[in-house]
């Protein structure tokens, strides 16, 4: 959405803003907590700033990565990648990615195997309808890993 | 060079013998910052309408966002011990900032 006033002060913004200020609030707070040494609320509010302008960098990033794979989904590698000159955040995505992953196996495992067992039952093509990835999983995840 | 608060240059005292912030076997902090306000953000500065974030990728995003807030607010932390400073102060952040901008 490409307005030329959408950088700074719209309402929408301001949210996003407002939301991102609360988390990072809370990100400081925990910190001030474990290291004994309260935050002041201009650094929260600097911090803040900073974090909005790089949020843009990464968004850029991101999808020229995402084009340049031929996607028009951000994934993982795509994160991976932006990541790739900090240490301690590559470690923690890998991770995280290595545990969505697995998850993910999972969960279609288990729909392919609840699939298999509808259609032992004789129900024909009215299964297909109950076999939907998203009505037969029993996660309860927001997620939707599929 | 490295991200890790304790070897930073920017600290302009290389004496400092912090223990690394994030042992690799500690669990991932839970995540404070949502992921639909990430998505909205990312969203507002996309070029094309056409580019959206999986949902790995999603959840990827969000927390490298926040790991990223977290590796400034540790440094500015490490900053103010270092200076004997009670509480962390823009002074602080600041000195840390240039750094923390290469490191993405």
């Amino acid at each position: 959405m490409p307005e030329a006033s959408r950088e700074d002060d719209s309402p929408h913004v301001q949210q996003l803003r407002a939301a991102l200020h609360y988390a990072i609030g809370r990100i400081c707070d925990d910190v001030a907590a474990e290291r004994g040494t309260p935050f002041r609320r201009t650094v929260v509010a600097t911090l803040t700033e900073a974090a909005l302008s790089q949020a843009a960098v990464m968004a850029r990033d991101l999808e020229l990565f995402a084009q340049h794979a031929r996607r028009a989904a951000v994934c993982a590698d795509d994160v991976k990648l932006l990541v790739r000159r900090s240490p301690t955040l590559s470690a923690e995505l890998q991770r995280e990615a290595r545990r969505l992953a697995a998850h993910a196996k999972v969960a279609k495992e288990r729909r392919r195997a609840q699939r298999g067992r509808r259609g032992a039952r004789g129900a024909g093509r009215g299964a297909s309808a109950a076999a939907d990835p998203r009505t037969a999983t029993d996660d309860g995840e927001v997620m939707e890993l599929e | 060079m490295d991200g890790n608060p304790s070897t930073s240059e920017g600290a302009g005292d290389a004496a400092a013998a912090a223990p690394p912030t994030d042992a690799p076997e500690a669990p991932a902090a839970p995540l404070v910052l949502k992921e639909r306000t990430v998505e909205e953000l990312m969203r507002l500065h996309f070029s094309s309408p056409r580019t959206r974030l999986g949902a790995e990728g999603l959840r990827l995003t969000t927390m490298a966002l926040q790991l990223y807030v977290r590796e400034a607010a540790l440094r500015a932390s490490d900053q103010a011990r270092l200076t004997g400073a009670p509480e962390v102060g823009l002074e602080h952040l600041e000195k840390v900032l240039p750094q923390w901008l290469m490191d993405i």
